[in-house]
C-alpha cells in the first residue's frame, strides 16, 4: 500500500517533466507548437491529475479502513542530523489531498477549454502539473523538511504560472512580487526550521511536536518558533501586511487562480498553522496573533472588495478575507473550524473563479462597468455563480453557511470581539459577492454596440467542472455538518484535544443568517434594481464615492499599503542600488577616501603609473577594510 | 601505500601542467585537442581517485602538507572543475596558438589551489596562495587583443599584491604571538592584541582571495575582460581552497572565537548587501555574475562567523554547492560569445526560442543560485544557515535569507529576458570569425548553433547536472566532505 502515497505526488510529477521534454525537443526542432500538441498535452496532465484523484481518495478509504500507508526513507545525513524523506496520511492529510487532487483535476479540465488557442499550452500545463505535484507534496510530508521543499516548489511554480503572459509587463512584474513577497515570510518558517533542528535535532512532526508538549519547550525560542513558522504562513497565505501580492497575482491565466490564488496554495498557510498547532498550543500569545491578524484581515480585505470594479480584484480581496476567518478561527481555538472553512471555501471559490474565467473567456471584459446580463446568454455559469455567491455569503443550506457559522461560533465562545468584527465582515461579504453577481449577470449590457460584451455560453469543458463545482458548494457543507456519517472535525482529529466545541447558541446562529440576508438585500438595492436599466448601474457607487469622499478612494486603493511600501522598501533600495552604483562607479568612492589613500605612504608613486585613478580608490578601499577588520577584531580583547 | 593514494589526486594536476607544456610542441588542433582530452580523462580519474580516500587522513611533509577530509572534498571539486574548464576551452582560447601557455598556467594556478586546501602551516599557506594566483594574472591578461585585459590583470595584480603583504604581516603577528606556524594553531594561546591584529590582518588578506566586500573591487572587472572559462576558474578554485585555508587556521583559534566570529560577521553582512545591490545595476551578465560573486563570498562567511564546527563545513560546503552553477553561467557566456550573441542583458533577449536548452540551462542556474530548494545552491545556503543559528547568531542568518530573497530581483531578470518575446529581432551580430554556422530557425533569426564546439557544450551538460544531481541527491555533497561520518 505504501507505494500509493508516492504515485500520489509522483504521477504529475512525471506528466510534468514529459511535457517539458516534448516542449524542449519541439522547440530544438524549430517546430512552434501546434494547437492539437498542446490540446493533448492538455488531456494528458488532466489525466495525471485525474489519476492522482483516485489515489487520493484510496488513501483517504484506506486510512479510514485503519490501513497504515506511510512511507519513510533516509534522504541524506547531515552530521548527526537525518534528513528524511517520509510521507504519512492523518486525517487531516487526507482531505487535503483529496481537495487539492480534485480541485487540480477540475481547474486541468476547465483549462483545456480556456487556454484554447493560447501559445505555448503545452509549458502552460506543465507548470501545472508540477504545481499540483509540489501542493500534494506540501500536504503529503511528514516533517517539516519535506514541506519546507515543497513549500518553496509550489512558491516557484505560482512564480511560473502568474508570470505565463510574460510578455505583458504587467504578469511578470506581479510573479515577481508574489514570489519576493511570499519569500519574506519563507523566511520566517526556514529560521523556523534551523531553530527546530537545533533544539531538538530532529524535523519529523511526530517528534517535534512531542518535544513542544515537554516543559523543555520554553523561553524565548518556544514563543519566537509558532510566530516565525506563522509568518510563513501570513506570506502563502496572504494575511496582512503580506497580503499586496495576491491581488497582483490576478494578472496570471484565470484558471490558475482559481487553483493556486484560491483554493490550494493559498490554503497552504491554513494548512501550515493546522499542522503545526501542537507549537501554537504550547505557546497560547501566538494563538492570539494568529486570531487579532486574521480578523483584522478578514475585515479589512472585506472593505476593499466592496469598491473594486475589476471581477478578479473583488475575488482576490474576497480571498484574503476568508483566509482571514480560517486564521481566525484556528486562533481562537478551534482548528477544526478553520480547516472546515478551507474544505468549504475550495470548493465554492474555485467555482466563483472558474466563473469569472468563463465570462471573461467569452466576453474578453472583466470590469464591471463593461459587463451586465450575462444570466441571458450564459445561463450555466449564471447559475453556478450563484450558488458559489450564496455559499460565500453564508445562505443555508450551502456549504459556507455551515462552516462560517462554525468560525463564528468558536470566535464568540473565545474572542467576542472578533466574533463581531468578523459578523462585519460577513456582511460585507454577502455585499460585495451581491453587488458582483447583480452587476454582470444582471441588468442590460452597459456599453451599446459592444456584441462581444454580450458573450456566449462556454464548452463543456469549462461548464463540466463548473457544475460538478457548484454541486460541492452545496454538499460540502453537509460533511462538517454531521448529515453524512462522521463529522468532518472529528476526522481531522488536530492537536491534542480534538475536543467537541462549544455548540453556537441558536440565536447566533439566526443573526449570522441575517446578516448574510441583509448584506444581499443592501446589493439588491444598491445595484440590483437600478441595473434594470443600462448605465446606471454604477449609481450606487458614484453615490457612495460622493459621501465618503477620500475615504473612499483610499479604501479603493486597499489602504495605500502597496504606495507605502513603495515608499519605505522598494523606494530606498532602489535609491541604495543607484546610489551604489554610483560608488562602484568610483564617482562617491572618489572624493570619500582620497584624503585617505595619500595617508597610506609609498602608494602613490607606484599608483600613478597605472593611468587610470581606479586603483588608488581600490587601495584605500582595502586599507578602510583592514582597519575595519582589525577594529573589529581587536573588540574582542576586553 | 595510503600516502601515495592520497597524494595521488594532486599528482594529477601536476602532471596535467607538465602535460600541458608539450602543448606548443605539438602541430595542428587535433594533436593538440587529443592531448587536452587525455588531460581532461586524466583529471577525470584524480577525482574518482580522491573519492576512493575519502574518509582516510595523512599528514606529510612533517606537517606541512594534510590530506584530511576538507582538503579531499576539495580535491574533488578542483580536479571535477579542471576537466570540465580544461574541456569547455578546448574550441576556444584552447585551440590557438598560445593553447599551451594557457593550459599550463591554469593548471599551475589549479595544483596552487590544491596544495593551498591541504596546507599545514601558515609558511605553506602563503606559498600555496601565491602559486594558485600568480598565474591566474596572466590568465586575466590572456585576451592580448584587448587592451582593458590588461589593465584589469594589472589592478588585479597591484590589489594582490597588496593583500598578500598584509596577510603576511597578519601571519607574522600570529606567530609572535603563539610561537608557531604549524595548523592547527594552540587553542590556549591567550588573546594579546598582537594575536587579534595579527588575525585581523589574516582576515583582510583572505577577504581579497574570496573577494568580499571591501576587498572585492578586482573582481568585476577580471570577469568581465578575461576568457569566461577563465572567470568560471576564478569564481570557484581559488576561493574553496582559500575557504578552507582559512577554516583551517580559525579552527584552531577557539579562545579567540568572539573575535573573529565578529569581524567575519562584519564582512559577511557588507559583503551580501553590496554585491546584491551592486548586481540590479549591472547591464553585462559577467559583471552581475561577479557582484552576486561577492554576494556569495558574503553568504559562505556567515556559516564561518557561526564559529562552530557546523558552520564551517557550510562555508566549504558553500562554495561546492556554488560552483556548479557559476561556473555553468560562465560557460553560458562562453557560448554567447563564441556565437557571435553577446553578453549584455539585451542580447539575451528572446535567447529562449533562439537557443532553448542554452536557455534552460542558464535558468537553472540561475534558480540554484537563487537558494531554491532542489538545486545545488540551496543545500549550500541551508549548510551556512544552519551554521550560523546553531552558532548563536541567528540574525545573521535572517539577513542572509533576506538577502538571497532580494537577489531573486535580477536572477530572476535573466530568467524573464530569456524568455521574452521578440525584443531585438535583428540578426545576431555575427561572430569575427565568418559566418556563423548552423541556419534559420522558423522565426527568421539566424540560430548560431554548433559555433561554440562540442566541449563547451559537453562541459555544460555537466555542469546542468551537477547543479541537479546535488540539488535532489544532496548526500553525495555532504557524504563527500565526509559530515555523514560524524567526523
Amino acid at each position: 500500500m505504501s507505494v500509493v502515497l508516492v504515485a500520489i505526488f509522483a504521477v504529475p510529477l512525471l506528466v510534468c517533466a514529459a511535457l517539458f521534454v516534448g516542449a524542449a525537443v519541439a522547440s530544438r526542432r524549430g517546430e512552434i507548437p501546434t494547437r492539437g500538441w498542446g490540446r493533448l498535452a492538455g488531456w494528458i496532465s488532466s489525466a495525471g491529475a485525474l489519476t492522482s484523484l483516485v489515489l487520493a481518495v484510496t488513501a483517504l478509504l484506506s486510512y479510514r479502513a485503519g490501513v497504515d500507508v506511510s512511507v519513510s526513507a533516509v534522504w541524506f545525513h547531515v552530521g548527526d542530523l537525518e534528513v528524511p524523506f517520509s510521507l504519512r496520511l492523518d486525517g487531516l492529510q487526507a482531505v487535503m489531498a483529496v481537495v487539492v487532487a480534485a480541485v487540480a483535476f477540475l481547474v486541468h479540465l476547465y483549462s483545456v477549454g480556456y487556454m484554447h488557442g493560447d501559445r505555448d499550452v503545452s509549458v502552460y500545463f506543465a507548470e501545472l502539473s508540477l504545481f499540483t505535484a509540489a501542493m500534494l507534496l506540501l500536504v503529503l510530508s511528514s516533517n517539516f523538511f519535506l514541506l519546507y521543499v515543497a513549500w518553496e516548489l509550489v512558491g516557484a511554480s505560482s512564480y511560473l504560472l502568474i508570470s505565463f503572459y510574460f510578455e505583458r509587463p504587467a504578469a511578470a512584474a506581479a510573479g515577481k512580487k508574489a514570489f519576493l513577497t511570499t519569500r519574506v515570510g519563507d523566511l520566517g518558517l526556514l529560521i523556523a526550521l534551523f531553530a527546530i533542528v537545533w533544539q531538538t535535532g530532529s524535523l519529523d512532526y511526530d517528534a517535534v511536536f512531542a518535544w513542544a508538549a515537554t516543559p523543555g519547550f520554553q523561553g524565548a525560542w518556544a514563543v519566537a518558533i509558532p510566530l516565525l513558522v506563522f509568518a510563513g504562513a501570513v506570506g502563502k497565505s496572504a494575511q496582512f501586511p503580506l497580503h499586496v501580492w495576491l491581488p497582483d497575482a490576478m494578472e496570471g491565466p484565470t484558471p490558475v487562480s482559481a487553483l493556486i490564488h484560491a483554493a490550494t496554495m493559498v490554503a497552504a498557510g491554513v494548512y501550515l498553522v493546522a499542522r503545526a498547532y501542537p507549537l501554537f498550543e504550547a505557546a497560547p500569545v501566538s494563538l492570539d496573533v494568529v486570531a487579532y491578524i486574521g480578523a483584522f484581515t478578514a475585515l479589512m480585505s472585506a472593505t476593499v472588495a466592496v469598491t473594486q470594479s475589476d471581477i478578479k480584484k473583488v475575488l482576490a480581496y474576497s480571498t484574503i478575507s476568508q483566509l482571514g476567518f480560517m486564521m481566525a478561527a484556528l486562533g481562537a481555538g478551534a482548528p477544526e473550524a478553520g480547516v472546515f472553512h478551507l474544505f468549504t471555501h475550495a470548493w465554492f471559490k474555485a467555482l466563483l473563479f472558474l466563473g469569472a474565467g468563463s465570462v471573461i473567456h467569452a466576453t474578453g471584459r472583466q470590469t464591471v462597468q463593461e459587463l451586465g446580463g450575462l444570466v441571458r446568454t450564459m445561463p450555466v455559469t449564471a447559475w453556478t455563480f450563484a450558488v458559489g455567491g450564496l455559499a460565500l455569503a453564508g445562505i443555508p443550506p450551502f456549504a459556507g453557511f455551515w462552516s462560517k457559522e462554525e468560525v463564528l461560533g468558536s470566535l464568540l465562545a473565545h474572542q467576542p470581539v472578533l466574533a463581531a468584527a468578523l459578523l462585519v465582515a460577513s456582511f460585507l461579504t454577502a455585499v460585495y459577492i451581491g453587488r458582483l453577481f447583480f452587476l454582470v449577470f444582471l441588468g442590460g449590457p452597459r456599453l451599446a454596440g459592444d456584441v462581444r460584451a454580450r458573450g456566449h455560453e462556454s464548452p463543456w469543458v469549462m461548464a463540466l467542472p463548473l457544475l460538478v463545482l457548484a454541486t460541492a458548494s452545496l454538499v460540502s457543507g453537509f460533511f462538517g455538518a454531521g448529515f453524512l456519517g462522521q463529522r468532518l472535525q472529528h476526522f481531522l482529529s488536530i492537536g491534542a484535544a480534538g475536543a467537541e466545541p462549544p455548540g453556537t447558541p441558536a440565536w447566533f446562529t439566526a443573526l449570522a443568517i441575517a446578516v448574510g440576508v441583509a448584506g444581499l438585500g443592501a446589493a439588491w438595492l444598491g445595484y440590483g434594481r437600478s441595473s434594470q436599466r443600462a448605465g446606471e448601474a454604477l449609481g450606487f457607487d458614484i453615490q457612495l464615492r460622493s459621501t465618503l469622499g477620500r475615504a473612499y478612494g483610499v479604501v479603493e486603493r486597499a489602504y495605500l499599503v502597496n504606495e507605502f511600501y513603495g515608499r519605505m522598501v522598494v523606494g530606498p533600495l532602489v535609491a541604495a542600488g543607484r546610489f551604489l552604483w554610483l560608488g562602484v562607479d568610483g564617482r562617491v568612492i572618489d572624493r570619500a577616501v582620497d584624503g585617505l589613500a595619500r595617508v597610506v605612504p609609498g602608494l602613490g608613486g607606484l599608483v600613478r603609473r597605472v593611468q587610470s585613478g581606479e586603483v588608488r580608490d581600490y587601495l584605500a578601499a582595502v586599507a578602510f577594510g583592514v582597519i575595519f577588520l582589525v577594529a573589529l577584531a581587536l573588540g574582542g580583547l576586553r | 601505500m595510503t600516502g601515495l593514494l592520497l597524494l595521488l589526486p594532486k599528482a594529477t594536476i601536476g602532471i596535467a601542467a607538465l602535460l600541458a607544456l608539450l602543448l606548443d610542441s605539438l602541430s595542428g588542433g587535433r594533436a593538440r585537442r587529443r592531448v587536452v582530452l587525455a588531460v581532461v580523462v586524466l583529471l577525470s580519474a584524480g577525482a574518482v581517485v580522491a573519492m576512493v580516500g575519502i574518509g582516510r587522513t595523512g599528514v606529510f611533509l612533517e606537517g606541512a602538507l594534510v590530506v584530511d577530509r576538507f582538503s579531499i572534498f576539495a580535491d574533488i571539486v578542483l580536479l571535477v572543475l579542471g576537466a570540465v574548464v580544461a574541456l569547455a576551452a578546448l574550441n576556444g582560447v584552447g585551440s590557438d596558438k598560445d593553447a599551451g601557455d594557457f593550459y599550463t598556467l591554469f593548471f599551475l594556478s589549479l595544483a596552487g589551489a590544491s596544495v593551498l586546501a591541504s596546507a599545514g602551516s601558515l609558511i605553506m599557506v602563503f606559498l600555496a596562495i601565491e602559486l594558485a594566483l600568480i598565474p591566474t594574472f596572466a590568465l586575466v591578461a590572456f585576451r592580448a587583443e584587448d587592451r582593458r585585459s590588461f589593465e584589469a590583470a594589472l589592478k588585479y595584480f597591484l590589489l594582490s599584491v597588496f593583500a598578500s603583504a598584509i596577510m603576511l604581516f597578519g601571519f607574522s603577528l600570529v606567530y609572535g604571538a603563539v610561537g608557531t606556524v604549524a595548523l592547527p594553531l594552540p587553542g590556549d594561546a591567550a588573546s594579546s592584541g598582537l594575536l587579534l591584529a595579527g588575525i585581523g590582518l589574516t582576515l583582510a588578506g583572505f577577504g581579497f582571495k574570496i573577494a568580499a566586500f571591501p576587498f572585492h573591487q578586482w573582481l568585476p572587472d577580471a570577469f568581465e575582460v578575461s576568457h569566461p572559462e577563465v572567470a568560471a576558474f576564478l569564481a570557484v578554485g581559488p576561493k574553496l581552497a582559500a575557504i578552507v585555508a582559512l577554516v583551517r587556521i580559525l579552527e584552531g583559534l577557539a579562545a579567540q572565537n568572539g573575535a573573529w566570529t565578529s569581524a567575519v560577521a562584519g564582512i559577511a553582512v557588507l559583503s551580501m548587501v553590496w554585491g546584491n545591490l551592486g548586481a540590479f545595476r549591472q547591464r553585462r551578465l559577467p559583471r552581475l555574475l561577479a557582484y552576486s560573486a561577492i554576494a556569495h563570498a558574503g553568504y559562505a562567511l556567515v556559516g564561518l562567523a557561526g564559529g562552530g564546527a557546523r558552520g564551517m563545513d557550510g562555508a566549504v560546503v558553500y562554495f561546492a554547492a556554488y560552483s556548479a552553477a557559476v561556473v555553468g553561467a560562465f560557460l553560458v557566456v562562453g557560448i554567447l560569445a563564441r556565437g557571435g550573441i553577446g553578453d549584455s542583458l539585451g542580447d539575451i533577449v528572446g535567447l529562449g526560442r533562439r537557443r532553448p536548452l542554452v536557455a534552460a540551462a542558464l535558468t537553472v542556474f540561475m534558480i540554484s543560485m537563487v537558494g531554491v530548494p532542489l538545486f545545488a545552491g540551496f543545500w549550500g545556503k541551508f549548510s551556512v544557515f544552519l551554521g550560523a543559528v546553531e552558532g548563536g547568531v541567528a540574525w545573521l542568518a535572517v539577513v542572509g535569507v533576506l538577502n538571497s530573497a532580494m537577489s531573486f530581483g535580477y536572477y530572476g531578470n535573466v530568467i524573464r529576458l530569456m524568455y521574452l518575446e521578440g525584443g531585438t529581432d535583428a540578426t545576431p551580430p555575427r561572430s569575427a570569425a565568418g559566418a556563423p554556422a548552423g541556419g534559420v530557425s522558423a522565426h527568421g533569426q539566424t540560430v548560431v548553433a554548433g559555433a561554440e564546439g562540442w566541449g563547451i557544450r559537453v562541459a555544460l551538460g555537466v555542469a546542468v547536472a551537477f547543479t541537479m544531481l546535488l540539488g535532489i541527491v544532496p548526500g553525495i555533497l555532504f557524504g563527500a566532505l565526509g559530515v555523514s561520518a560524524g567526523l
